[in-house]
């Protein structure tokens, strides 16, 4: 299975890359040969959304059982997340500047996509801020579920209200209404799924690393806990208190 | 059935009595809001006292205001506890959705207060005329009530780290921020602005009240033991 998704990756990019250039340049851009990026940025803000909404499940669940391996899963799909909207973000921001003119054009959806992208910095923030491991769990949990409500709304709901839509250069329903065709389709389709299988992937390696880290972490307590039972009972010291007051 | 709901209502009035007892002996709560915000429309108004300044922006320094001010003095509530080292007492005692509503409604009533002084003060110092009295009004309750249960639940989820205050404005104001968007649609249309949706602010915001209302108790059911 390992092999067969590595091969699948190893032609399969080149070959969607190469795809991406026999389909004819889009009409109505600036730059149409650029507008390719499209193919790229695309599929981040998709897998994006799709890693939060594990997020918050994987969160929900460490909730109810206190098992650290939904948290070492909820924290692997964030940090995805993250990467993703970073790279939204990046492509976003050369897409902006080739075909609108400018790096930032203010334009409703790449604000709305800062504010989440700000969102969950504060989670890793809130992370970093706890050195104890159960804490840091629970505590970053709450948070993904409290931050699920704003991102709902900037993700679905901003772009869509009705003074926002006349203003954003992005189209909002192209795929809905079927106008995405032909090349276009086919080739968005691939990299849909390649970047899917990669996203799989890197969040497979990276959850069974952490698991892995905590099993031998609890390797090391069961042998501390063993030991500990086979001795004589604890050594009690005394402690003098002085009579200050 | 009655004698629970009862039990629920002692409760978190405990609560929130002991949240106003202890800010009643030195107020340093309420006076610190009040202050940010007056300090807040001060500045506003000597950055822009040559010039008028249209509803859209003056909306958004509105929010600004309000949310900057709830975000550095609300979370005291919970981390306060830490402080004092009376959070575990808590644990033992109350029941968290109880301790949850009572500094809510604690903060909510202080957030009230707040919005009630700063918009007084926006108003006659910033000179900004309002068109929709109406809309203004449910646009600020609304804003108190979610920003105040926002930065409860941000306060709470803070509280059990070492850099508790900085945390807590940390994470509180990311979740606040499109707050700042629904409030600012709202507002501007109260002050005059024609906006397609103006009304549609308030009601996003009267939703966001509910539902953050309905997770915060949870969520902090949730994670108050650690």
């Amino acid at each position: 299975m390992e092999r067969l998704r590595k091969i699948l990756l190893i032609v399969g990019i080149p070959l969607a890359t190469f795809h991406s250039y026999l389909v004819p340049d889009a009409a109505n851009f600036q730059s149409p040969e650029f507008a390719r990026i499209f193919f790229w940025h695309f599929p981040c803000p998709i897998m994006a959304t799709l890693l939060i909404c594990m997020g918050l499940y994987f969160s929900m669940k460490y909730l109810q059982t206190h098992d650290e391996k939904w948290d070492i899963r909820s924290s692997a799909v964030h940090e995805l997340a993250m990467i993703f909207i970073v790279l939204t973000m990046i492509s976003g921001i050369f897409f902006s500047r080739i075909q609108w003119g400018w790096w930032w054009q203010n334009d409703p959806r790449q604000v709305s996509f800062l504010l989440v992208m700000v969102i969950y910095l504060a989670y890793f923030v809130l992370r970093t801020a706890f050195t104890d491991t159960g804490k840091r769990a629970t505590n970053s949990a709450g948070y993904a579920i409290a931050a699920f409500l704003p991102f709902l709304f900037l993700t679905f709901v901003y772009p869509r209200l009705p003074q926002i839509l006349g203003e954003s250069f992005h189209p909002t329903d192209t795929i809905m209404k079927g106008n995405l065709k032909g090349g276009y389709a086919y080739v968005t389709i691939e990299l849909m799924i390649l970047v899917s299988i990669i996203t799989n992937w890197i969040y497979n390696l990276r959850s069974r690393a952490g698991i892995l880290e905590l099993e031998v972490e609890n390797y090391g307590h069961d042998i501390q806990n063993t030991r500990s039972s086979t001795t004589d009972t604890p050594v009690v010291r005394r402690i003098s208190v002085s009579d200050e007051s | 059935m009655k004698s629970n709901w009862h039990s629920w209502q002692t409760e978190i009035y405990a609560v929130f009595q002991k949240e106003w007892r202890s800010e009643s002996r030195s107020l340093s709560g309420i006076m610190t809001t009040a202050l940010l915000c007056l300090v807040s429309v001060v500045i506003v108004n000597s950055i822009t006292w040559t010039t008028s300044i249209n509803p859209m922006i003056a909306s958004g320094m509105y929010w600004m205001i309000l949310v900057f001010s709830a975000s550095i003095s609300l979370p005291r509530t919970f981390l306060q506890e830490e402080d004092s080292r009376t959070a575990d007492f808590w644990r033992l005692m109350a029941r968290p959705e109880a301790v949850y509503w009572g500094k809510a409604l604690f903060n909510i009533a202080q957030m009230l207060l707040a919005t009630t002084l700063m918009s007084i003060a926006f108003l006659v110092i910033v000179k900004v005329h309002v068109e929709n009295v109406g809309l203004f009004i449910a646009m600020a309750f609304a804003g108190a009530v979610s920003i105040a249960s926002t930065v409860t639940l941000a306060g709470a989820i803070a509280s059990p780290a070492s850099s508790r205050y900085a945390l807590s404005t940390a994470i509180s104001a990311p979740l606040l921020i499109f707050l700042i968007n629904l409030g600012v649609t709202g507002t501007a249309t109260s002050l005059g602005e024609f906006l397609k949706s103006g009304e549609n602010g308030a009601i996003g915001m009267i939703a966001y009240a509910f539902a953050t209302c309905s997770i915060g108790p949870v969520v902090y059911s949730k994670i108050w033991k650690g």
